[in-house]
């Protein structure tokens, strides 16, 4: 009879392992990813293994042309890898189709981008909209939410306004209402803070970190401010296509085979049913919240 | 992404650029404006001849003639359809090679010729008709009433009667009217007026009086043919032929016929007619002459319209190559939060297929005001269809102008996808890096 110990020990190996797996939201595994051919091929990745959990602030650190950004886009799925996995929830992102890719970035992904990328011409709200409009959510109800992700950045009064007339951090505090507005699960943000005076940052950093907290939203920013990543539970440094230090000192977890369902069913989950986190997150301006959407609406068949 | 969101996007992105889309839209509004007016010169023209061709009711109508009888027929119809001419002495009508009794009895036994009957159509010689309204003499084509199948339109009045052998009758055209100095067409029925044949020895002048009984319906198939009813027309035929020999006067220039249309064609009827030495002229003929000189028209319309498309296709891909550069960047965005390659490809096709469709709509507006503005100076004093009240050369069939705006909207289509797709393929990490 073998001695017990060790089978115990591998047993909870095993289900800590699953446990692990369970929690873990995107892990890269020897993820390279080269651009150019031959004489001008650049390395950009050179091999990241990285598991990210839900719920977690990640700050990926690093300097100009160390990768940082180019991992980014392959975590949010914006890019495929030149080798190596990347799995969500489990799942080989690589068997996925480019239609399920969209589908996963548009209801579960917010972008938070540098140079806030908006339709300059267009008005705050339908820029908030955006994302819904692609998701083909009705009119009605894609303003209504709009209006209320606008109310979570506090920017609720512009959103008539052009995106043109907004100071950077109002632009930048309308990206994030555009990034909350599908009610995602991860938020992406590329050094969201990069073009802001410090104190407007500290505001957009308070959002999202509120985001992060109350709402369990996981958080991955790109960033070199080292004041932003160090108000991340997790820093990653990244240099030269390669990870060189994680203050979370955790082991890799073992993923033995796909688990489409799991992917399946934390798509299916929404973060807290039955509202969307905008209201959730401003519960006392509910009833503010409704009696501007009345006006609106008053306002809508007025202009008909 | 719903359809009706693309569409709305497509045509605000028009708007975005006003200019730009404006002058791509006018290129494409010069081409459809030529190729609607065109169709709606041809559907104008179809329209009248179908309707004159069906108050004739003459199908399988055919005058059947020697080459060269036919050529003078041809000749007087070119003249006839214009305006009446003054007469003077030195102007006789020519006649031509009469049929041989061979030819006749040959061609009464050919197949083509429905119950194998012939009318024979005396050739009459009249050199004027004159009223004692007016001291001028006109130019007249006259022609004894077809037997057969045929009816003639009036505004006023009626056919002359063949049956009635007492009355002199002349149906005459609405052109003469005026010129013979009676105020209307009403005031015309009823009234005498002369026919002048000049002996062609002597130069003396016979006139023959006859009733006006009906005016004549301007139109495309009666040519300017006067009418007679057989007692004048045997009249005025044993004056053109009284110096002939007997056996002279027995000659038969031309015959008219219904030819088996539901069995033969126009060419096969030709071709047998060709076989015993004639030659026949039906009423499409006839009325080929003046359809020729709006195929000239709308062919060097149907050109102009075609080239100008083409060029306008290739205004619509760099429109929105343009487009699609200057957008980049929203493209980039629009894929990363996770529009689809096709969507992107749509949203570029639709706002080419708007520019199609506005090119199309602006060229039919204008091509209809044009066109009633033309109907209306074609119709004026002077104007080229003053003769014709009821041939308004252009209209717009509801079909035509669907199907052409629909055409318009293939090509703006199949140009646009090679910016739509250049869009579609953009990568959005490269687009969102784009400055």
């Amino acid at each position: 009879m073998p001695p017990i110990t060790p089978i115990l020990y591998i047993l909870e190996q095993k289900y800590y392992n699953k446990d692990m797996a369970k929690r873990t939201l995107i892990s890269t595994r020897d993820l390279k990813k080269s651009y150019g051919k031959r004489d001008s091929k650049f390395d950009a990745l050179r091999g990241i293994n990285l598991d990210i959990e839900e719920g977690e602030s990640v700050a990926i650190v690093g300097k100009s042309g160390s990768g940082k950004s180019t991992l980014m886009h392959l975590l949010a799925l914006l890019d495929r890898p030149t080798s190596g996995e990347i799995r969500l929830k489990g799942t080989n992102t690589s068997k996925l189709k480019a239609k399920r890719l969209n589908t996963l970035r548009n209801k579960q992904f917010g972008f938070v981008f540098q140079s806030f990328f908006m339709n300059s011409n267009d008005t705050v709200l339908n820029n908030v909209i955006l994302p819904l409009k692609i998701a083909g959510v009705g009119y009605r109800e894609r303003r209504r939410r709009a209006l209320a992700a606008l109310k979570t950045v506090g920017l609720e009064d512009k959103a008539r306004n052009k995106a043109n007339d907004l100071s950077g951090g109002q632009k930048q505090r309308v990206c994030i209402a555009r990034a909350i507005v599908n009610n995602p699960k991860v938020i992406f943000a590329d050094e969201p803070t990069g073009n802001l005076d410090s104190g407007t940052g500290e505001k957009i950093q308070e959002l999202l970190f509120g985001l992060n907290e109350e709402k369990g939203i996981t958080l991955i920013i790109v960033t070199h401010d080292e004041d932003l990543a160090a108000k991340c539970k997790r820093q990653v440094r990244v240099s030269d296509g390669l990870i060189i230090s994680d203050s979370k000192n955790a082991e890799l977890v073992d993923f033995t085979d796909d688990e489409d369902d799991e992917i399946d069913d934390w798509e299916a989950k929404e973060i807290r049913q039955g509202h969307t986190l905008a209201e959730d997150l401003d519960a006392d301006g509910i009833r503010e919240y409704n009696s501007i959407r009345r006006i609106d609406v008053d306002e809508e068949e007025g202009d008909n | 992404m719903k359809i009706l969101d693309i569409i709305r996007d497509a045509n605000a992105n028009l708007f975005r650029n006003k200019l730009r889309s404006f002058l791509t839209i006018l290129a494409i509004f010069i081409g459809s404006f030529a190729i609607i007016t065109n169709t709606a010169i041809q559907a104008g023209v179809n329209r009248f001849i179908d309707d004159q061709v069906d108050s004739y009711g003459g199908e399988g109508y055919i005058a059947i003639a020697n080459k060269d009888t036919l050529d003078v027929m041809m000749n007087s119809t070119m003249r006839s359809s214009k305006e009446p001419q003054e007469y003077s002495a030195d102007q006789n009508q020519t006649s031509a090679t009469p049929i041989t009794k061979e030819q006749l009895e040959k061609l009464k036994k050919l197949d083509v010729i429905k119950d194998n009957e012939v009318y024979q159509t005396k050739n009459l010689t009249v050199d004027y008709i004159a009223s004692d309204k007016t001291d001028k003499k006109y130019l007249l084509t006259a022609e004894a009433i077809p037997a057969g199948e045929i009816h003639v339109e009036s505004t006023v009045g009626v056919s002359p009667d063949n049956d009635n052998l007492d009355e002199d009758q002349i149906m005459i055209t609405q052109s003469l009217v005026s010129v013979l100095g009676f105020e209307s067409d009403e005031a015309a029925v009823g009234q005498i007026v002369k026919l002048g044949v000049v002996d062609s020895y002597t130069h003396q002048t016979t006139e023959f009086e006859a009733k006006v009984v009906g005016v004549i319906a301007p139109g495309v198939v009666t040519l300017g043919y006067n009418y007679l009813n057989n007692s004048l027309a045997d009249k005025i035929y044993d004056e053109n032929t009284k110096y002939y020999p007997a056996e002279e006067k027995d000659k038969v220039y031309a015959v008219t016929a219904t030819y088996d249309y539901a069995n033969y064609s126009k060419e096969e009827v030709q071709d047998a007619l060709e076989e015993i030495g004639l030659g026949g002229m039906t009423l499409d003929d006839i009325i080929g002459t003046i359809k020729s000189f709006f195929d000239i028209m709308t062919g060097v319309l149907t050109i102009f319209g075609a080239i100008a498309l083409a060029a306008a296709a290739i205004g619509i891909i760099n429109t929105l190559f343009m487009s699609v550069q200057e957008r980049t960047r929203e493209i980039g965005l629009d894929k990363a939060l996770g529009m689809s390659s096709r969507h992107v490809f749509l949203s570029f096709s639709i706002e080419a297929i708007l520019l199609g469709f506005w090119g199309s709509v602006v060229g039919t507006i204008l091509s209809m005001i044009a066109g009633n503005a033309m109907n209306v100076a074609f119709h004026a004093e002077g104007g080229l269809l003053e003769a014709f009240p009821t041939f308004n050369l252009v209209q717009y069939p509801i079909e035509n102008i669907i199907s052409i705006t629909i055409i318009v909207m293939i090509i703006a289509f199949l140009a646009g996808t090679i910016p739509a797709r250049s869009a579609a393929r953009k990568d959005p990490i490269d687009a969102l890096r784009y400055e």
